[in-house]
């Protein structure tokens, strides 16, 4: 068959000539090429089959036959804030701004480009996750603040498999989002109590530590690690909140200890770029002295 | 295709935490699981034992497999006062090693011997680079950890760890006329 001879189209069906588009059943045409540009992003299409293509293309059909028609608005339709000049995102239905793209892509684990290739629709549910909406409404309509919540509902760390060199990333599963009416509307009074309870096992302070792990830190290099007198306590805050050059103070027989919170870290070991750790949440205290009389289990009092 | 890894291992039955499968989690004798950081907390009161039969094979005898939730619950709430009476035991001092035997390498031309202390960590936690004592008949000098590694590849080129509460590990340090036995404790203070 010659190169530049008639054929056919696996996506439609349809005869067409010239050189076409590779894909991994041959060569289709450049009208479905047209509309293969917005439904996948960064050539991915060049390793698929004609029939994902074509099931890819059946499934936004509509957003398709109408992306010329779609105008830009004044808003984001998800954050509602002005939508700007060139900062924003176009997806096959809609305009959303860089900042509503980029939460969308680290909450679908995907590239920033192929949020483009989606409708709002398939994003939107997202955004309605109580965790990135800082709080969920009832059915009545009353808000509830998540971060009022956390003590009796923290966020459940999981693990996220990605293929790749890292292989796992920390991903967070929101309580909240599964709780009934009945228990949302609860939820206020038992964080209350929790508080009262918490308050009368150890005394009003500013936040309560509990303490998992302490590991000694270093720095490694061609192989070797050089430790430092640094010190990060890992663990949960049972209560209040903990920012910078906080002084936390440990309780022994014989006395107490204090020291200072350097810097503050989630619950990923490497990271120290917090400057507050909120309550009910993961994560890790450091202090720059010798460490040696916390424990786990220990409670840290935060003044 | 990504997808979460921790449903299937399910929730730690004391802290409600999610066991994940880099962090480890450990079987009650009931069936219930909890969690490496609640198994750690526990490890004071149930130390771990590893021991080798005659065909070189690793036998683990853990304490905390025997116990139930019930009782794993009550330890969990007692594991700081245990650590305060065992702190009192040993005279406050912040950590304590038991030494259980001791090998020693040559050092290297004109260098002290290196010393590899096999033992248990009773309490408190042990790190590279720790300033230490060596408690040996009377007499207390200051020796400066170097390593801490595990019992089962303490003489292999391996990474260190950290010496923790009911651990059995080797702490490796050297220094002149130092003398080891088994018997004498490694204190931090």
């Amino acid at each position: 068959m010659a190169i530049m001879g008639t054929k056919v189209c696996p996506v439609c069906g349809k005869e067409f000539k010239g050189l076409g588009n590779i894909c991994k059943d041959g060569d289709y045409c450049n009208e479905c090429e047209k509309k293969v540009r917005l439904v996948f992003a960064e050539d991915e299409e060049d390793h698929l089959p004609a029939a994902t293509i074509r099931a890819r293309l059946n499934k936004y059909a509509d957003a398709i036959a109408a992306y010329d028609s779609i105008k830009k608005p004044e808003t984001c339709p998800i954050c509602g804030k002005p939508l700007p000049k060139l900062m924003h995102m176009r997806l096959l239905d809609a305009y959303i701004c860089m900042n509503c793209a980029e939460k969308a892509a680290g909450m679908l684990h995907m590239g920033y480009d192929a949020i483009g290739c989606m409708c709002l629709s398939e994003i939107l549910p997202h955004f309605g996750q109580a965790a990135v909406r800082g709080g969920r409404e009832d059915t009545g309509g009353v808000f509830y603040n998540a971060d009022e919540l956390r003590i009796v509902y923290p966020l459940i760390r999981t693990l996220w498999e990605e293929p790749g060199e890292y292989g796992y990333n920390v991903e967070f599963i929101d309580p909240l989002d599964s709780l009934s009416d009945e228990e949302l509307q609860a939820a206020p009074a038992l964080a209350a109590q929790r508080r009262a309870e918490l308050e009368a096992k150890y005394g009003t302070h500013k936040a309560i530590f509990e303490v998992d792990k302490v590991t000694k830190l270093y720095n490694e290099s061609k192989g070797r690690r050089y430790y430092r007198n640094e010190y990060r306590i890992g663990g949960r805050v049972l209560m209040g909140n903990i920012a910078l050059r906080d002084q936390a103070v440990v309780k022994r027989a014989e006395g107490t200890q204090e020291f200072t919170i350097r810097k503050l870290g989630d619950c990923r070991e490497y990271c120290s770029d917090l400057k507050e750790l909120k309550e009910g949440m993961e994560g890790g205290l450091f202090v720059e002295t010798a460490l040696s009389s916390v424990y786990p289990g220990d409670i840290l009092l935060i003044g | 295709m990504a997808n979460v890894k921790t449903i299937e291992q399910g929730f730690c039955s004391l802290c409600g935490r999610a066991l994940l499968p880099n962090e480890g989690y450990c079987s009650l004798g009931d069936g219930s699981h909890i969690c490496s950081f609640c198994a750690g907390k526990l490890r004071v009161m149930h130390p771990l034992t590893l021991t080798w039969d005659k065909k070189g094979n690793q036998v683990k005898h853990d304490p905390i497999e025997e116990l139930s939730l019930e009782e794993a619950g009550k330890d969990l709430e007692n594991a700081i006062a245990y650590t305060e009476e065992l702190r009192a035991k040993y005279d406050h001092h912040n950590a304590v090693f038991m030494v259980e035997s001791v090998t020693t390498e040559k050092g290297g031309f004109l260098k002290p011997p290196v010393i590899y202390a096999c033992g248990r960590v009773i309490y408190g936690y042990f790190d590279p680079e720790d300033k230490t004592r060596l408690l040996h008949k009377g007499s207390a000098p200051e020796v400066t950890l170097t390593a801490i590694k595990r019992l089962e590849s303490y003489g292999a080129d391996v990474a260190d760890c950290q010496g923790t509460g009911g651990m059995q590990c080797a702490l490796v340090f050297s220094g002149k006329n130092l003398v080891c036995e088994a018997g004498d404790l490694i204190v931090k203070d």
